[in-house]
C-alpha cells in the first residue's frame, strides 16, 4: 500500500487525525497522532494553555493553506518558521511556534510533498538548550513513532526545498528561491 | 477523524465569551495576513524597483539584519512596525488602510432577537421620526452603511416615502407606518477568509 493509503487507513481507525482549516484554501495537508489532540482540542488546563493552542492552531492553519514559511535546514537557524533537525535520525522536522514566547515545538516527518504528519510537540522552555538530552530524546521517539505508523515507508528525503513544501522561502542567508544546499 | 483548526466565534446577542484559544487564532491569523501583505509589496517591490532590504533599512533608519527578521515571521510585530515597513517601502500606511472596504461582521445571532433587543431597535426607530435628517446608529444589517436611506429601508420605511422630498424635516409631525420587525439579512462570514478582504487589491 502507498504511503497516501497508510494515511487514509490510519485516519479510519482513528490513529492519526486530519487537521482542516475551513476559513480557506487547502493547499497542503497536516495529520495529527494522538499526542497532538490533547492540545489541538482541549481541555486545557489554564487561559494561557488554550491561548496556546490558538496560536498553534494559527499556525497549521497558515501551513495548510500554503501561507508563505520561512524554512532552515540549519538547525541552529532562529528566523525561520519550519526547520531539519540535525540528523541522527534524519528527517525530523521542527515546527516553531514561538508565539506567545517561548512557544511550543511540534516534531514530524513528511510523508509526501505539502504533507506533514506532526507526531510529537513539547512545550520550548521544557527541552531546554537547543542540542540538550531532551531535544535528542524528541528527535528519537519521533523516529520511533513514524515507524510505529508507517513501518514499511521512509520520509521524504529531498534535496531542495521544493521536495518537501510549495511555497516555501530559505531562511538560510535569507534570499528568495534559494534551496536547500 | 477529523479535527478543525478553525475555532467558531460566539453569536453576537448570544452573551457568550469569545474564547482565549479563539481570540489568539485570530490574531495570529491577523499577524498572518498583514505579513502576506507585506512579503507581496515587498517581493513586487524587489522585482520592479530592485528594493533591497539594505536599502529599506535605510530608509527607516534600522539594522538590515532587523528588516530580515521582520520580514521572516509577524511574531513581533507592532502597529508601528507595519507602518515602519510599508514607509521603508515607499507606501503610505494610511493608503494601504483606506483602500480597505467596511469587513462585514463575522456572526451575528438575529434569530435570537431578544424582547429587549427589539425595544431597542423600536425606540431608535421611534427616534428616526424626530430627528429623521440626521441619522443615528440603526439596526444595521452586515456591510451596509450609515446613510439615512439605507437605514430607512432597513426598515421598511421607503415605501412610505415616495421621494427624498418626502422626508420630514426635524421637530415636524411625521406619522410612522406600522411597526414591523427590521428584516436583516445575517452576514455571510467573509472575514475570517484566509485573504484580508482588498488588502492586495
Amino acid at each position: 500500500m502507498s504511503i497516501l493509503g497508510e494515511i487514509q487507513a490510519l485516519c479510519a481507525n482513528e490513529n492519526l487525525a486530519y487537521l482542516s482549516a475551513e476559513d480557506g484554501p487547502k493547499v497542503r495537508s497536516v495529520y495529527a497522532a494522538e499526542p497532538l489532540w490533547r492540545i489541538l482540542c482541549g481541555p486545557w488546563v489554564s487561559d494561557d494553555e488554550e491561548r496556546q493552542a490558538g496560536t498553534l492552531n494559527n499556525y497549521l492553519a497558515h501551513f495548510i493553506q500554503g501561507g508563505e514559511l520561512i524554512v532552515s535546514a540549519d538547525p541552529r537557524e532562529l528566523v525561520c518558521q519550519l526547520k531539519r533537525l540535525e540528523p541522527p535520525p534524519p528527517e525530523i522536522w521542527e515546527m516553531r511556534v514561538s508565539e506567545p514566547s517561548p512557544g511550543i515545538r511540534v516534531f514530524g516527518r513528511f510523508a509526501h510533498k505539502d504533507i506533514f504528519i506532526a507526531l510529537l510537540w513539547e512545550d520550548r522552555i521544557l527541552l531546554g538548550p537547543f542540542g540538550s538530552r531532551r531535544w535528542k530524546y524528541f528527535a528519537s521517539k519521533c523516529e520511533q513513532d513514524w515507524h510505529k505508523y508507517f513501518p514499511r515507508h521512509n520520509p521524504v528525503e529531498g534535496r531542495s526545498i521544493n521536495e518537501y513544501l510549495s511555497n516555501a522561502t530559505v531562511a538560510d542567508d535569507w534570499e528568495w528561491g534559494s534551496s536547500i544546499p | 477523524m477529523n479535527i478543525s483548526l478553525t475555532p467558531p466565534l460566539p453569536m453576537i446577542g448570544s452573551g457568550d465569551r469569545v474564547s482565549p484559544r479563539a481570540l489568539a487564532y485570530y490574531h495570529g491569523r491577523f499577524r498572518n495576513a498583514l505579513h502576506d501583505y507585506v512579503l507581496k509589496v515587498f517581493t513586487r517591490q524587489q522585482q520592479e524597483l530592485k528594493l533591497t532590504r539594505r536599502e529599506m533599512a535605510h530608509r527607516i533608519g534600522k539594522d538590515p539584519a532587523q528588516i530580515t527578521k521582520w520580514l521572516a515571521a509577524p511574531g513581533n510585530w507592532t502597529l508601528d512596525t507595519v507602518s515602519d515597513l510599508l514607509i521603508g517601502m515607499g507606501i503610505d500606511p494610511r493608503k494601504a488602510i483606506a483602500s480597505l472596504p467596511v469587513a462585514e461582521t463575522v456572526s451575528t445571532n438575529l434569530d435570537e432577537h431578544t424582547g429587549a433587543s427589539a425595544k431597542r431597535e423600536r425606540r431608535r426607530y421611534m427616534d428616526y421620526g424626530t430627528a429623521a435628517l440626521h441619522p443615528g446608529p440603526g439596526p444595521k444589517a452586515s456591510g451596509q452603511s450609515d446613510s439615512l436611506f439605507s437605514l430607512l429601508k432597513e426598515m421598511k420605511l421607503l415605501d412610505a416615502l415616495k421621494t427624498p422630498r418626502d422626508l420630514p424635516q426635524k421637530g415636524a409631525d411625521f406619522t410612522l407606518p406600522d411597526y414591523r420587525e427590521p428584516s436583516i439579512e445575517i452576514g455571510v462570514p467573509t472575514t475570517t477568509n484566509h485573504e484580508p478582504v482588498g488588502l492586495w487589491q
